[in-house]
């Protein structure tokens, strides 16, 4: 890379200090304090370009780029299910989800589980599946981090590995990520623009869709089949099945934390944001799939195809702007990291620490707990990441498909099934972790043709049926569920308008009105 | 009569009911009473030493006097008005329990969303029994069940009680 690029990525970070150092001064408390309580004060625009980059990951921008690189519009797949993912999400479980969720009180998703399917080994297992497979994903962002800044600044990868690892546990262990709305806005606006501009680069420089399906026609016309390069996935409608499940449905699979927040006003900025954020999604993941689609016929011989929208970036882009937007994409990566490393931290300290070892631990031995785990994450996850380096994408689809598998029907079930009970739950989330874990590890996947995640969540779901069929009589569903999952349904005669329009938050309150009610 | 400290009411009865009633066609709500939800609120000021200096930001966090669920929550108008025994919903959670709670859902919240492990300073600088407004309304509709909504009287959000059987 140029020094000019060195320079500029130099610059971009020397800003995001700025504005850091700048909001944790006082003029700029107000705001820190409006993006903690909700980011009501920062409008939706504001809040949605926070929420994308906090969403975006090493994924999008190595992934996503390698597996177009690699198989040509066979990765549009992938894309078509990360599309509809958020609809999916928010129609089949999101709504009664939540309200279920809150209902019953959890403050994380492993709570909610054990809540709905009340066994300590509910916990244990979902606690113990996540830190495992978060740690995959973790490992994920520290190889993107590491390749991207062995790119940029010429550093050996062992160095630049260690540097991109060092600042991410170093952040998180000093003081957060910048996380300061304006520092998300800031760098999501850079991130939206430097794809924007790589995407319309890449075409320009290409002569438009019909000059690039054209030189494929020359370079290896199975480019353009759906079934891949080579047509290495004909009739293999088990993979594309997998594909297309993994990221519409298998992000349902992740576990999350959440926090609670009582508005004071009618906050419209939530709905808006979302709205702007889905928006956002069509466009952005669509994209990275496509640039790296577009590589192929820019640089043909590319060594590492991870590195397909970084070269093409490099290649097309004037070095002052390639250096920002590297900086943006190698920010968005660390800023992920940090977000997942967080979430492995509450589960292993609450879900797992204080739940099974420590009953009374405060909340100062659980930071120590999360600081202790997050420091090992960052030493097994170096060493692995230098010495076997696995793709970039291979890790997230792989940490999909099994999350995914292990919770999806638990998940689904738990708001829409009345019969699906403990053992159901419990065998679900291990059968459908383990066949999707050995269906890759053991390479079932390339021998019978069928995506782990397929066949991970087809096994997770009969066992689900099953189990909870055979064990109504000794595992009977408890009552108090029954009624909240009751409470989750929509209420027979209400107008549909007023179901979709009440109001979550205030569920807590309305079971305590009604009890006062029947009193 | 009692004199209670309340978040200020934004929504009076008549734009609770029309709030209703432009969502429950054929319904015809009618209110049937204004009960006061209790909450203990605390003012936290939270302290983290980073290395870009000390971030310190004041933290709010309300917790339900009945089933202790805690939530960050936006500023608000307080008043103090006096209100019947019997619209006024008694809280079961004691101050210090209560407390505890909040301090832990504050470390818990501010953490994620400050994405820092460190363990901060917390130090309680207001704190207050408050309590929220809801007006209770049924919604009757001939031949059909009636059923119960309880709408903010701070921000005109609301939720579904029940349906009550009897009314077919």
């Amino acid at each position: 890379m140029s020094p000019v690029v060195t320079i500029f990525l130099v610059v971009y970070y020397a800003i995001v200090v700025g504005i850091g150092f700048w909001a944790v001064k006082k003029g700029a408390a107000k705001n820190l304090e409006g993006y903690l309580l909700g980011g009501r004060q920062i409008g939706p625009l504001v809040t949605a370009m926070t929420l994308q980059a906090t969403s975006m990951s090493g994924y999008m921008f190595l992934g996503a780029g390698s597996a177009g690189y690699t198989t040509g519009y066979w990765a549009i797949w992938y894309a078509s299910g990360d599309i509809g993912g958020g609809v999916v999400n928010l129609s089949i479980i999101g709504r009664r989800m939540r309200k279920l969720s809150k209902i019953m009180g959890s403050l994380t998703s492993i709570e909610y589980l054990e809540n709905r399917y009340p066994a300590a080994a509910t916990r244990l297992i979902a606690g113990l599946l996540s830190v495992f497979f978060l740690f995959f994903y973790v490992l994920a962002q520290f190889i993107g981090g590491g390749k991207g800044m062995a790119l940029v600044t010429g550093l050996p990868y062992w160095v630049a590995l260690l540097i991109a690892v060092g600042i991410i546990i170093l952040y998180t262990y000093l003081g957060g990520y910048f996380a300061v709305a304006w520092t998300d806005f800031f760098q999501s606006a850079v991130m939206i623009i430097g794809v924007v501009w790589i995407f319309s680069a890449a075409l320009h420089y290409l002569g438009g869709f019909t000059a690039v399906n054209n030189a494929f026609a020359k370079i290896d016309p199975t480019y353009l089949s759906i079934w891949g390069k080579g047509l290495g996935y004909k009739g293999q409608w088990g993979q594309v099945a997998g594909a297309v499940l993994i990221f519409s449905v298998g992000y349902m699979g992740w576990p999350h934390v959440v926090t609670r927040h009582m508005a004071m006003k009618d906050p419209k900025t939530a709905r808006t944001a979302g709205l702007y954020s889905t928006i956002w999604n069509l466009f952005f993941v669509t994209s990275p799939y496509i640039v790296g689609i577009l590589a192929i016929v820019i640089l043909p011989n590319l060594k590492d195809p991870e590195l397909a929208i970084f070269s093409v970036a490099g290649k097309l882009l004037p070095p002052a702007v390639t250096g920002i937007v590297m900086a943006a994409i190698m920010a968005a990566i660390m800023s992920t990291a940090d977000s997942i490393l967080l979430q492995v931290g509450t589960i292993s300290s609450r879900d797992i620490y204080q739940r099974f070892f420590n009953r009374n631990a405060n909340d100062k031995q659980m930071v120590m707990v999360s600081r202790l785990l997050i420091l090992s994450i960052g030493i097994i996850g170096y060493i692995v990441a230098l010495l076997r380096p696995p793709g970039v994408f291979a890790i997230v689809v792989f940490t999909t498909s099994v999350l995914g598998s292990a919770f999806l029907p638990a998940y689904v079930c738990a708001v829409w099934w009345k019969k699906a009970n403990t053992p159901g739950a419990i065998t679900s989330m291990l059968g459908g972790a383990i066949v999707a874990f050995v269906w890759k590890v053991a390479a079932i996947d390339s021998a019978t043709a069928i995506h782990p995640m397929f066949a991970g969540l087809v096994v997770s779901i009969v066992l689900m049926i099953v189990v909870s069929l055979l064990t109504q009589k000794s595992s009977p569903v408890p009552k108090h569920i029954l009624k909240a999952m009751e409470e989750a349904e929509s209420l027979g005669d209400i107008p549909k308008d007023m179901v979709n329009m009440a109001e979550f938050a205030l569920n807590a309150e309305a079971e305590e009105i009604k009890k006062l009610d029947q009193e | 009569m009692e004199k209670i400290l309340t978040i200020k009411q934004n929504i009076n009865q008549i734009r609770a009911i029309d709030i209703i009633d432009n969502l429950s066609e054929y319904y015809i709500p009618q209110v049937q009473k204004k009960l006061y939800y209790p909450y203990y609120w605390f003012l936290f000021k939270y302290s983290v030493k980073t290395i870009f200096g000390e971030k310190t930001i004041r933290v709010p966090c309300i917790i339900d006097m009945l089933n202790k669920q805690a939530s960050t929550v936006d500023d608000f108008e307080r008043e103090f008005i006096a209100v019947e025994q019997e619209n006024i919903i008694q809280g079961k959670l004691k101050k210090l329990e209560a407390l505890k709670s909040a301090k832990s859902y504050i470390i818990h919240a501010v953490m994620h969303k400050l994405k820092s492990l460190i363990y901060p300073e917390i130090e309680l600088l207001e704190e207050n029994v408050v309590y929220r407004p809801f007006w209770i309304i049924k919604c009757d509709r001939s031949g059909y069940n009636s059923f119960k909504v309880m709408v903010d009287g701070v921000t005109g959000k609301f939720q579904i009680l029940n349906i009550v059987k009897e009314a077919k």
